[in-house]
């Protein structure tokens, strides 16, 4: 008996753990949806907001009809692509730093041959004028 | 006991499954793949939360529940396009960071190059600028020896000639009115500026470029008299004095000598010959040399002379012209209690004896 028992809650234990991981409230997720909607640079993440908006309507429906599980599991994966939509959204914004930085660097690099070369020719008009 | 092993035999083989899960088994790939090496690094929570969203998936799987298994691997895919986004963006901050450390870097470079370049403008254009004032002053100074050697010459010019005077007189009234504004923002009053004020009006209104170089000439002494008078009421001379006295004396034409002494100012053509006195045509040197003593006002002037004669009598005949060079000075205005007259002093002589008279300015040393 006692070997029946541990073996249930070997299997079960996982599945209850998996069961009970919190998963946040729809509100919760339509809040975090909409701050994400209006983060800058969020159209490269439209396919995961649009993802995360359909499975929020899925899992608000399957509450509705009783379906607890079901809407357990929708919730879950609208959380996932909104955790898509941010970091998409976040590395875009990266991408555009990243972008915008490489065009300051080729332009403090141009304005520092420019000031080398300015002074190179101030240097040598210096020596010129000393000579002569 | 044979119920209870087979029971659980039964409960192992439905927990394992019937094989390898079908829903997991692709992300389960990328996730061992090298595309997922930098995710494990930079994105660990998120890679955590893959795998367990692929363990519930196998778990559903081996449950028979197909839909949920599919769930929990969407999810997982989810997660694992995030920690992917996640890693490249830690990347590129990454790659920013040190392109930033090299702008600041570059930046600087730059910085310091365009100060250099600075620097050297501005010495350039003080050497043109002190140029064409010496140029300028040398202009005015011929025309007045010329007039003091010649009171009588040709009262008409050319238009050329009339051209050159007109400028020379534009360029000596700009540097008077620079004086008067120093010596304004020194505190001078209305007063002491007057002279200074009169020969400028003077020189505009005349339409005979002669006289209206003259007055400009005679407004640009005036405003350094009163610009010395001004300095005068400070404790000593600042510490740009020595370089300000040197830049006004090489622009009204003369050498200028950095000694251990104090600043020695070298004036040629105040003698002729072998003569002891001033020459007639040296009036408006000497004018010039007197506007620099009281342009700077500080400590004593020594009154040096030398000439081509070397020994005793030539000690005797240096010494009269420097006491005939004090004379002049005094009658052109300069204060006598700060000139002193004296042959140049032996260590400074040099190999071969020049005809020379120097005004040493010994509170401006640098």
């Amino acid at each position: 008996m006692k070997l029946v028992i541990a073996s249930l809650l070997l299997l079960l234990t996982p599945a209850l753990t998996a069961a009970q991981a919190p998963v946040p409230s729809a509100d919760a997720l339509r809040e975090r949806l909409s701050r994400v909607e209006n983060q800058r640079g969020h159209e490269v993440a439209e396919d995961a907001l649009a993802h995360a908006r359909r499975a929020l309507g899925g899992a608000i429906r399957a509450a509705a009809a009783g379906q607890t599980v079901e809407s357990r599991r929708a919730l879950a994966i609208a959380e996932s692509a909104i955790v898509l939509a941010d970091r998409l959204t976040a590395r875009e914004r990266a991408r555009r730093a990243l972008a915008e930085a490489r065009e300051r660097k080729r332009a403090a690099h141009r304005r520092a041959a420019a000031a080398r070369e300015a002074l190179e020719r101030s240097v040598e008009r210096r020596d010129a004028e000393a000579d002569g | 006991m044979i119920r209870a092993s087979w029971l659980f035999t039964v409960l192992l083989v439905a927990g394992c499954g019937p094989g390898t899960p079908r829903a997991s088994a692709t992300l389960r790939t990328r996730l061992a793949s090298s595309e997922a090496t930098p995710a494990r690094d930079r994105a660990p929570d998120l890679i955590a939360r893959v795998e367990h969203a692929l363990d519930d998936a196998d778990r559903a799987e081996r449950a028979g529940d197909d839909l949920a298994a599919a769930d929990h691997a969407t999810a997982g895919r989810l997660l694992l396009e995030a920690a992917l986004a996640e890693a490249a963006r830690v990347e590129d901050e990454t790659e920013r960071t040190h392109i930033e450390q090299e702008i600041a870097t570059v930046l600087a470079r730059a910085r310091r190059d365009e100060q250099a370049r600075e620097g050297i403008s501005q010495v350039l254009s003080r050497g043109a600028a002190i140029a064409a004032a010496r140029a300028e002053a040398q202009r005015a100074l011929t025309q007045a020896e010329e007039d003091e050697a010649r009171p009588r010459r040709r009262t008409r010019v050319s238009l050329a000639e009339a051209a050159d005077l007109r400028r020379a007189a534009a360029a000596l009234r700009a540097r008077a009115r620079l004086s008067m504004a120093a010596a304004r923002a020194l505190g001078a009053e209305t007063e002491a500026l007057a002279a200074a004020a009169t020969a400028l009006s003077e020189s505009e209104a005349s339409h005979d470029p002669r006289a209206s170089l003259r007055a400009a000439d005679t407004a640009h002494h005036e405003s350094m008299r009163a610009l010395g008078q001004i300095r005068a009421s400070a404790d000593g001379p600042g510490p740009d004095a020595s370089a300000e006295l040197a830049e006004a004396a090489r622009g009204e034409g003369f050498e200028v000598l950095a000694l251990a002494e104090g600043t020695a100012v070298e004036a040629d053509g105040v003698f002729n010959g072998a003569s002891s006195s001033v020459a007639r045509s040296a009036g408006h040197r000497i004018e010039r040399l007197a506007s620099l003593i009281a342009a700077h006002p500080h400590g004593p002037v020594q009154v040096q002379a030398q000439v081509a004669q070397q020994g005793r009598a030539g000690d005797q005949i240096a010494q009269r012209r420097a006491q005939a060079l004090q004379r002049a000075l005094v009658a052109a205005g300069a204060s006598d209690e700060r000139l002193s007259a004296q042959p140049l002093p032996v260590a400074l002589r040099g190999d071969t004896p020049l005809a020379r008279v120097r005004l040493v300015f010994v509170a401006y040393a640098r």
